[in-house]
C-alpha cells in the first residue's frame, strides 16, 4: 500500500480495514467521491458522479455490515463503470456527445450484481465514444474528451474503457467495470499498469450493456490486482436469463477466500513468435525479463498459432453487428454530431457488407475455434507483450506512435472467439509509462489465468508502483 | 478534393445519379492501395465511346451516398468511406477465397424458444 491510506488499496485490504472498523464504508465512499471530484476531470475520466446513489448505498453497507451481513468482498467497496452500461435514473451517454442525456429504465446485471454484492457506485467512467466501433484514430473521440493517462496526463488513457483505465490507475476508485469487444480493456489496463481481465465470451451477462458486437462484446473488471480481478468477477459472473448468451454454468473464484496458492503451482506457457521489431525496446526487455521470472514458476514452449485469417474474420463480425446495431444512428443524422471527424463517417461502409462475407466469417470462426483450443490445450495461458508500446502523446494520431498496438494474431483471434485474458504491470517504458504482459487462456479457463498472473504478482512489484496525482 | 469541384457539389452529383456515377467512376482511375485519388470533374461525354463499366467500390459508394443522402458528405469523408468500402471488399474476397466445406456452419447460438405459459408440449 502507498503512503495515502486508501487511495491504491487492493480490495482485500479495504475490506480488511472494513472488518476492522478502522474505516467505513461512507468514510472510503467520501475519500474517493473526493478523489473523483478533485482529479476525474483532469483526466477526463469522467462522465457523471453518483454522489447520493453512493453515499446511500455506502450507509447501508456499513448499516448490514453492523448487523452482521456481511456480502462478501466488495461489501462497502467503492467503483466506477464505464458508461455504456444502464443505470436506471443516470443518464449514461456511451461516450457519445449526441447520447449525453440518454436515459435507459432499467440497470444493467453488472450493476444489479455490483449492489447485490454490496458494492458502492461512485461514478459513470468516461469511454471512446460508442466503444471505438466507428473506427477513431486519435485519442480525441470521446464527449468527455481525450482520455489522458494516470502517469502523464500528456498522454493517453487507452481505449475504449479509458476512464476505467485511468480512474483505477490514478487510485480514483478501487476497481472499476470495463468491456471489450476488440482490445477495450487490455489497451487502457496496459496503458495505466492496472490489472485488466476479458472474460469468456458469454461469462459475464452483457444485458443492459451497449451492444457493439452482439457475439463478441465482453465485459470485465479493471482493479489494482489480478486477485482483486478474480474477486469482482465472481460478484458479476454466472448465467443471466436476460442474456440468451450468458454461459449457463456458474462460476466460483478459486481464490475467492483467500489469494490462490501459487508457490507449489507450476505453470506450462506457451510464447508466441511476437513480431519483435514491432515492439518498443523497453516493451521487448520487459517482456524479456517477465519471462525470466514466469520460468519460476512454470515452463515456457514457444508455439506457432494456427495460419487462419484472425483479423480478417473479427473485423468483418465486427463491421456487420455494428452496422445492424448502429444502422439508424448514422442513417438518421446523429452520427455527423460524434466527437471524432472520423467517427462521423467511419460506420457508413459497414451498411454495404454482404450477408455473405458475414456468414462466412462466421463459418471461419467455428474453425479457428476447434483449432486455436487444440493449439492451447497443452498450456495454462500464452504469455504475450499486451502493447507494443507505452502510451502516446494524445496530440498525435495513433498510426504515429502505437505501431500497430499489439504484435501477433492473438488478439484478435481471442477476441474473434472469446478467450479469456488478463493483463498486469511488467515495467516501465521509455518515457516512464507503464508496460503490461498479457496471458490468455482457453474457453473457461478465468481460475488458471487469474492464478499464473497472481503469481507473477507475487514475484514482482509493479503492481505497487503508483502515479504521483495532484 | 480539388478546387474543379467543391465537397458539397461531388456529394450532389453522387446523390444525383448519373453525373455523379461518372464523377466516382473517374475516382477509380489509378486506384493506390492506401489513398484514392481525389475525384475529378467528369468529361463532358463525347458520345463515341462505350462507358467503362464502373468498378463495385464506386458502384457501392454511389449507391451508398444515394440511398443515405446528407450534406455532411465532404472530401475527408468520401474518401475515408471509399477506403473503407475497398478495404471490406479485399475482406470478403478474403473470406470467399477460404477454403469452407458445406458442412462448415456459421459459429451463431440459436436455440428454438418457447415460453413457459403452462401449455403442455405435444409430439
Amino acid at each position: 500500500m502507498a503512503d495515502d491510506p486508501f487511495a491504491f488499496a487492493t480490495i482485500r485490504e479495504l475490506g480488511t480495514q472494513l472488518r476492522a472498523k478502522s474505516t467505513s464504508s461512507v468514510a472510503l465512499t467520501k475519500y474517493f467521491l473526493d478523489r473523483l471530484e478533485k482529479f476525474g476531470r483532469q483526466y477526463n475520466a469522467v462522465v457523471r458522479i453518483t454522489s447520493e446513489l453512493a453515499l446511500e448505498q455506502a450507509s447501508q453497507a456499513d448499516l448490514d455490515l453492523s448487523r452482521g451481513k456481511d456480502r462478501g468482498p466488495l461489501h462497502g467497496i467503492p467503483f466506477g463503470v464505464k458508461d455504456l452500461l444502464a443505470t436506471k435514473g443516470i443518464p449514461t451517454s456511451w461516450g457519445a456527445p449526441p447520447l449525453k442525456d440518454q436515459l435507459i429504465d432499467e440497470d444493467a446485471t453488472v450493476i444489479v450484481r455490483l449492489r447485490e454484492a454490496g458494492a458502492v457506485l461512485c461514478a459513470k467512467l468516461s469511454m471512446v465514444e460508442l466503444a471505438g466501433g466507428f473506427g477513431y484514430k486519435q485519442a480525441d473521440s470521446s464527449l468527455t474528451g481525450p482520455g489522458l493517462n494516470a502517469w502523464d496526463k500528456t498522454c493517453w488513457a487507452g481505449g475504449s474503457s479509458s476512464g476505467p483505465g485511468s480512474a483505477v490507475g490514478a487510485g480514483l476508485v478501487p476497481f472499476a467495470i470495463g468491456s471489450e469487444t476488440w482490445g477495450s480493456i487490455m489497451t487502457p489496463a496496459g496503458y495505466n499498469g492496472i490489472a485488466g481481465l476479458r472474460p469468456t465470451y458469454g461469462r459475464v451477462s452483457r444485458h443492459g450493456a451497449m451492444a457493439l458486437s452482439w457475439t463478441m462484446d465482453k465485459i470485465g473488471p479493471m482493479c489494482r490486482t489480478a486477485d482483486d480481478c478474480g474477486l469482482v468477477l465472481n460478484a458479476i459472473a454466472g448465467p443471466d436469463p436476460l442474456d440468451p448468451t450468458s454461459l449457463p454454468s456458474p462460476w466460483k473464484y478459486a481464490g475467492v477466500k483467500t489469494s490462490p496458492a501459487t508457490k507449489d503451482r507450476r505453470f506450462k506457457f506457451a510464447t508466441l513468435d511476437v513480431e519483435l521489431e514491432k515492439l518498443a525496446p523497453e516493451v521487448r526487455s520487459n517482456y524479456e525479463k517477465s519471462l525470466e521470472v514466469l520460468r519460476q514458476i512454470g515452463t515456457l514452449t514457444p508455439i506457432k498459432l494456427p495460419d487462419l485469417p484472425y483479423g480478417v474474420v473479427a473485423g468483418t463480425i465486427i463491421s456487420c453487428e455494428m452496422g445492424a446495431a448502429f444502422g439508424d444512428f448514422m442513417t438518421s443524422g446523429e452520427v455527423w454530431e460524434l466527437a471524432a471527424p472520423e467517427d462521423r463517417w467511419g460506420g457508413f461502409s459497414n451498411l454495404l457488407i454482404p450477408a455473405r462475407d458475414y456468414i462466412n466469417a462466421l463459418r471461419i470462426r467455428g474453425k479457428i475455434q476447434r483449432e486455436i483450443d487444440a493449439a492451447l490445450q497443452d498450456f495454462d495461458a500464452v504469455v504475450t507483450p499486451t502493447l507494443n508500446t507505452e502510451a502516446g502523446p494524445v496530440s498525435q494520431k495513433f498510426v504515429e506512435w502505437s505501431r500497430g498496438f499489439v504484435s501477433n494474431d492473438l488478439s484478435g483471434a481471442a477476441n474473434a472467439i472469446g478467450l479469456p485474458g488478463i493483463t498486469v504491470p511488467n515495467g516501465f517504458g521509455g518515457r516512464g509509462l507503464p508496460t503490461g504482459l498479457e496471458f490468455t487462456g482457453r474457453v473457461f479457463g478465468e481460475n488458471v489465468i487469474l492464478a499464473a498472473a497472481t503469481a507473477y504478482q507475487h514475484l514482482t512489484e509493479w503492481h505497487k508502483k503508483f502515479p504521483k496525482v495532484n | 478534393m480539388t478546387g474543379r469541384m467543391r465537397r458539397r457539389e461531388f456529394a450532389r452529383q453522387l446523390t444525383a445519379g448519373a453525373g455523379g456515377l461518372a464523377a466516382a467512376l473517374s475516382v477509380s482511375q489509378g486506384l493506390s492501395a492506401e489513398t484514392p485519388p481525389a475525384p475529378k470533374l467528369p468529361e463532358e461525354p463525347s458520345g463515341k465511346e462505350e462507358p467503362a463499366a464502373p468498378p463495385p467500390e464506386v458502384l457501392l459508394l454511389t449507391y451508398l451516398v444515394r440511398t443515405y443522402p446528407s450534406d455532411k458528405y465532404d472530401e475527408v469523408a468520401i474518401q475515408g468511406i471509399f477506403r473503407d468500402i475497398r478495404g471490406d471488399l479485399a475482406r470478403g474476397k478474403l473470406l470467399s477465397e477460404f477454403p469452407l466445406k458445406n458442412s462448415d456452419e456459421p459459429a451463431f447460438v440459436f436455440s428454438p424458444y418457447r415460453g413457459t405459459d403452462g401449455t403442455p408440449v405435444e409430439g
